[in-house]
């Protein structure tokens, strides 16, 4: 097993109102050359896991419990120094939504790319330059880009670019959170294409974030869905979308139209996301489920096996009830 | 980069000229042609006859048409030739040049004062944001800006020169003035420091929470958290990635506070009976003392656009955004 996360807890402080439950007990695992894909409303914490992954946090961000091990190791309890030399981006690196502000808008792209290289490697800087450029090249850019500012760039190429730099070092797992979103349905698909074959070619453990359900099928072996701070439901790619067991879920697949499939209803799940302030009691789905019963609100349901390999957190398939 | 600056030249120039335009017209036109107000009337002998007022009038070129003292007035403020002081009959540049010195001091040490405090604690609750340090510098610095001036002046005056006589209340030193050039620096700082703490008080609380909004923006963008994430430690993210985006919003506030050192201050120079620029142009301004008034107004036009074109050509150094487009 290559990253392995158990109960993961991760809160904000908003003074005088309390914890905003973000990242609330969250468990996966991944396997070397896997990708795992996380989807889920926006404000799920879909992103706040991703930064918890690496420690990058706000300063009224606090993680209350988990461990995140790394080939075995724990890094959540390493000192921060070493995490930041060892850990972030040499072994966990980073695909931001590129075509917004995850680049630096006043420092020129080859500045940006070979910073992360010499953040971590002893090497000239010619020497890192270089290599910046042929990254570049891999990520199907021109090597004059290195030499534009990011304001130059369209949102594709911003884009590129960012996964060029997050393939720096190598890294054992990429973490690209919504690294499509914000981009036009063509660039949409080369970015999704690119990905995929670079984790083929590097032999990456990818964790794909997205609200978009059928950008994470592309490129996910297996998804976990998220809700309000906990994942639902996990399983294989065919296991969420074609025998989706939780309500959620299937709502949310409901809520997606297909464009080879014959008209039919889109339905919105009706209510909005609770609070994270302070999370519905029992299920946090139950205040928007139709099939909530009594237990529903008072029982958190656990993640459990419903089938090999597939785990839902409801009730409804729990032993008493199914 | 050229053609930017070339832009922003013309730019700049316009305000100038429509900043002159506006000032004659404020001063001379409106007042006599609108109002019914003839300054010159001001201060004339009620006495005279008319050919001796027609006599005054023309020694100050009013009789002239308005055309004719537009040009004049233009091509005089620009040649250095400020006029006379209706009031005192004084050429106004030997008058400033009394009075400059005053306010370079008070509003100099001020204005670099209320920078660099304003920085330094701006920069220093950002880094704190929502701790109690944090909140309660946000909220004096709220209180502060907010806070009238002329009050905080009078306050002042009231407690530490009136109650407790620590500082003199009004001045710029003392009467007879001291022979000993230690002493007379030693009185002059004694009288400099109440002004000075009311422009300083006033100033920073706005400034400083400026700074901390600044830094706290720059400090959540992606760019950031992707740094953060390449691993690249903090003081490195400070100085490569922060600073150089915070910079041209700082530059322009200082671009915009460094004619106010010539200027003047208006309101403390005059609670504090300073002898400087800002109490003479409240002065001239009740008196329609114009060429003083326009004299002030035309020296702080000048310094401003001055000013602030340099500020653009250093942001276009900073800035490639500003710089390639």
């Amino acid at each position: 097993m290559l990253l392995e996360v158990r109960d993961l807890r991760m809160y904000y402080e908003i003074e005088g109102k309390g914890w905003v439950k973000a990242v609330d007990g969250v468990s996966f695992t991944l396997d070397k050359e896997e990708s795992l894909g996380i989807v889920g409303e926006s404000g799920c914490g879909k992103s706040s896991l991703a930064t918890t992954l690496i420690k990058v946090l706000p300063t009224n961000a606090k993680i209350f419990s988990g461990e995140i091990l790394l080939d075995g190791v724990d890094i959540l309890k390493m000192p921060e120094n070493r995490l930041r030399r060892e850990i972030r981006w040499q072994k966990i690196a980073m695909v931001f939504q590129g075509s917004m502000n995850a680049l630096n808008p006043i420092i020129k792209v080859g500045d940006q790319i070979v910073e992360a290289i010499l953040t971590h490697k002893r090497m000239s800087k010619r020497r890192a330059w270089k290599r910046a450029e042929k990254l570049l090249k891999m990520v199907g850019l021109d090597s004059s880009i290195a030499h534009r500012y990011p304001f130059e760039l369209s949102g594709g190429q911003k884009q590129r670019a960012v996964i060029a730099m997050a393939l720096a070092l190598r890294p054992k797992v990429l973490i690209a959170d919504e690294p499509t979103t914000a981009l036009d349905v063509i660039v949409q698909a080369q970015i999704l294409k690119l990905l995929k074959n670079l984790q083929r070619e590097f032999g990456l453990s990818l964790i794909f974030i997205s609200h978009d359900i059928s950008a994470v099928s592309e490129v996910s072996d297996k998804v976990a869905v998220m809700y309000a701070g906990k994942i639902v439901e996990l399983g294989s790619v065919e296991d969420i979308f074609l025998r989706p067991k939780h309500p959620y879920t299937k709502a949310l697949l409901r809520a997606v139209p297909g464009i080879r499939e014959e008209k039919k209803e889109l339905k919105s799940i009706p209510g909005t996301p609770p609070n994270l302030l302070s999370p519905p009691s029992g299920c946090r789905f139950h205040p928007r489920c139709p099939y909530a019963f009594g237990r529903c609100r008072e029982v958190e349901p656990k993640l459990v096996e419903a089938e090999p390999g597939h785990l839902v957190a409801c009730h409804l398939l729990g032993g008493e009830t199914a | 980069m050229a053609r930017y600056l070339a832009k922003r030249a013309v730019d700049r120039l316009l305000v100038l000229f429509t900043a002159l335009t506006l000032q004659f017209l404020l001063l001379r036109v409106l007042p006599y042609y609108v109002m019914g107000i003839d300054p010159s009337f001001f201060f004339m002998n009620p006495n005279l006859t008319n050919e001796q007022r027609e006599l005054i009038r023309k020694t100050f070129g009013l009789d002239e048409p308005l055309p004719q003292q537009f040009v004049k007035y233009v091509l005089s403020l620009f040649t250095g030739n400020m006029g006379y002081s209706f009031y005192t009959r004084r050429p106004v540049v030997s008058e400033l040049m009394e009075r400059l010195p005053n306010t370079i001091i008070l509003l100099g040490t001020s204005t670099i004062l209320v920078i660099i405090l304003g920085l330094a604690i701006g920069l220093l609750v950002a880094m704190k944001r929502g701790t109690k340090i944090d909140t309660a510098v946000v909220s004096t610095s709220v209180f502060l800006n907010s806070f009238p001036s002329f009050f905080l002046g009078l306050l002042l005056l009231l407690f530490l020169g009136y109650y407790f006589r620590l500082f003199p209340t009004a001045g710029t030193v003392s009467r007879p003035v001291p022979k000993d050039p230690v002493r007379y620096i030693a009185d002059y700082l004694w009288h400099l420091t109440l002004p000075l703490l009311t422009q300083i008080i006033i100033g920073v609380g706005g400034y400083a929470l400026f700074i901390r909004s600044l830094f706290i923006t720059q400090l959540g963008e992606d760019y950031i958290v992707t740094a953060r994430a390449k691993g690249v430690d903090e003081r490195k993210i400070m100085t490569k990635h922060v600073l150089r985006n915070v910079l041209p919003p700082i530059i322009t506030t200082i671009a915009l506070a460094l004619p106010g050192i010539v200027s003047g201050a208006v309101i403390t120079e005059t609670i504090f009976s300073w002898y400087g620029v800002g109490r003479w142009l409240f002065e001239a301004s009740l008196q329609f003392d114009y060429p003083v008034v326009q004299a002030v107004l035309f020296i702080s036009v000048v310094l401003t656009v001055i000013s602030l074109y340099i500020a653009d050509i250093v942001i276009a150094i900073v800035d490639p955004r500003v710089r390639l487009r």
